[in-house]
């Protein structure tokens, strides 16, 4: 569904992404993983058309949707328009695609009931919980019926147990629809949690160093995450990441 | 309600000790009058003087001057803000109207529109010209990139970026500059009509009581100017406090 051939950026003359090729089957979750500052929010943007590349190629395939691609940013505050309640936000991205007022009211209500924000529907996103406030802005992302999710460390804001119970509400909230999905974290369990593919990148110049299928079952729930299969993709993933079976 | 209870202990005990050093009589009654003095000069400003038609002049002057610089700073600083060139040629020529004192322009309005309405009018207009493109400019320099480029993914285009994302969040910056705005011109306003010739006003009326040595009178327009700038801040505060209701949370 998306290929990204050859892609490679500079800064200043620096090279940051180096000779970069992967791609994404429809449905899927993919994740990418690597160290602080590597290049990962670039590539994003790149995708996103935010950022011009220097070279390569990006394929975004079979796609009717209006919109390409539904960003999710790490600063959950930003993403969220504070003059609009939750509802308001969520209606701001629905008009964009659904003109007929009587449907968009009942995609709406839907969408408020699905990831369980109905009764903080008439709250300002500043009356609301970090992890609440990130859900507000999944929904409006999977409002705006995008062919393509970017997800920006999405869950590094918050504190370990409200990233959990995100993640699940986010699984959740994409069995429903399954919009293809590419993240970028340093997370590993949540990588394993997450994703159907896990791409591995080096310190920048950024080269991606493995890509590793996760064949945990799907939908997932947090027994996952004590499984044999869980353990063995963390130390697969480590022995890529540090270099050293642990 | 504690609150206004204590700033009326505080009001009396300053009420106490200036009436203490009025019957000391270390100032003569023309420089300090009793407060029981300036209190009724409050009331008979308005029985005998009626002071209302000056603060009706007043107000007028006050909001004309605030609405045309307001209506035509917002217009320039969302002009300039089109064009970094354009930002780069005008901060050193705002930067540096913005240092001049105000009252200093007087002669110059006088010279040009006149002793009537239009000095005044046009000089409180021009401080609310420059303090509102500055504030425009420097609120547009604050713009919360992350909403922008999540607009742009969006596929919103330039106008719909400005109306539904820029707009609604330069106008915490611009609120602040609101706020600023309506002090300075306040003092102009009063200034104004000290100086520049009318025949009815606060400053007018602060002026004439002081030639005639009526202090007590005087003093109470003083007081009265206050009140009036205190409740036109506090007035805004509210209305602020609705439409941009986040900020600072």
């Amino acid at each position: 569904m998306l290929k990204i051939n050859n892609l490679t950026k500079y800064f200043d003359g620096q090279l940051i992404l180096d000779n970069i090729s992967f791609s994404i089957k429809e449905n899927e979750i993919v994740a990418m993983v690597g160290a602080n500052g590597c290049g990962k929010t670039t590539l994003l943007k790149i995708i996103a058309g935010l950022e011009n590349k220097n070279q390569g190629e990006i394929v975004l395939k079979n796609t009717n949707q209006k919109i390409k691609t539904g960003l999710v940013f790490q600063n959950y505050r930003d993403s969220l328009l504070p003059w609009k309640t939750i509802a308001q936000n969520i209606d701001f991205c629905l008009s964009l695609t659904t003109k007929n007022s009587l449907e968009r009211r009942h995609k709406l209500n839907k969408l408020l009931k699905q990831s369980q924000l109905h009764d903080h529907r008439h709250k300002y996103p500043y009356e609301l919980s970090g992890g609440m406030a990130q859900l507000a802005v999944f929904t409006k992302t999977i409002a705006l019926k995008p062919a393509l999710f970017l997800f920006d460390e999405p869950f590094s804001a918050l504190d370990y147990n409200s990233s959990l119970k995100l993640q699940k509400q986010f699984l959740d909230l994409w069995e429903k629809n399954k919009t293809t999905t590419l993240f970028v974290t340093h997370d590993i369990d949540e990588t394993i949690f997450l994703a159907d593919k896990i791409i591995i990148l080096s310190n920048s110049p950024t080269k991606i160093i493995a890509t590793i299928e996760n064949d945990l079952p799907r939908p997932r729930s947090f027994s996952h995450l004590g499984s044999e299969q869980t353990h063995k993709l963390k130390q697969e993933i480590l022995l890529h990441t540090t270099g050293f079976l642990v | 309600m504690k609150k206004i209870l204590i700033q009326i202990n505080i009001l009396v005990i300053i009420g106490f000790v200036w009436s203490l050093f009025f019957g000391l009589h270390i100032f003569s009654p023309l420089l300090l009058p009793s407060p029981q003095m300036i209190i009724k000069a409050f009331v008979n400003i308005f029985l005998q003087d009626h002071i209302y038609i000056d603060l009706k002049y007043s107000l007028w002057r006050l909001f004309a001057g605030l609405s045309l610089g307001t209506t035509i700073g917002l217009l320039l600083g969302f002009l300039i803000s089109l064009s970094k060139k354009l930002i780069e040629l005008s901060s050193f020529w705002l930067d540096f109207t913005r240092s001049l004192p105000y009252v200093a322009l007087i002669p110059i309005f006088m010279l040009f529109f006149g002793i009537g309405e239009k000095s005044k009018i046009f000089l409180i207009a021009f401080v609310c010209i420059v303090i509102t493109m500055l504030n425009v400019i420097q609120s547009l320099k604050n713009i919360n990139q992350t909403r922008i480029m999540m607009a742009k993914s969006m596929g919103l285009n330039q106008t719909q970026i400005f109306l539904k994302i820029i707009l609604p969040e330069s106008l915490a910056y611009l609120s602040a500059g609101v706020k600023h705005m309506l002090s300075f011109a306040t003092i102009i306003v009063i200034v104004c009509e000290m100086f520049m010739g009318t025949e009815y006003g606060l400053g007018k009326k602060i002026i004439n009581y002081h030639l005639i040595f009526s202090t007590d009178y005087m003093y109470a327009t003083i007081i009265l100017t206050g009140v009036i700038g205190y409740f036109l801040n506090k007035s805004y505060q509210l209305f602020e406090g609705h439409i941009i209701h986040w900020t600072g949370k």
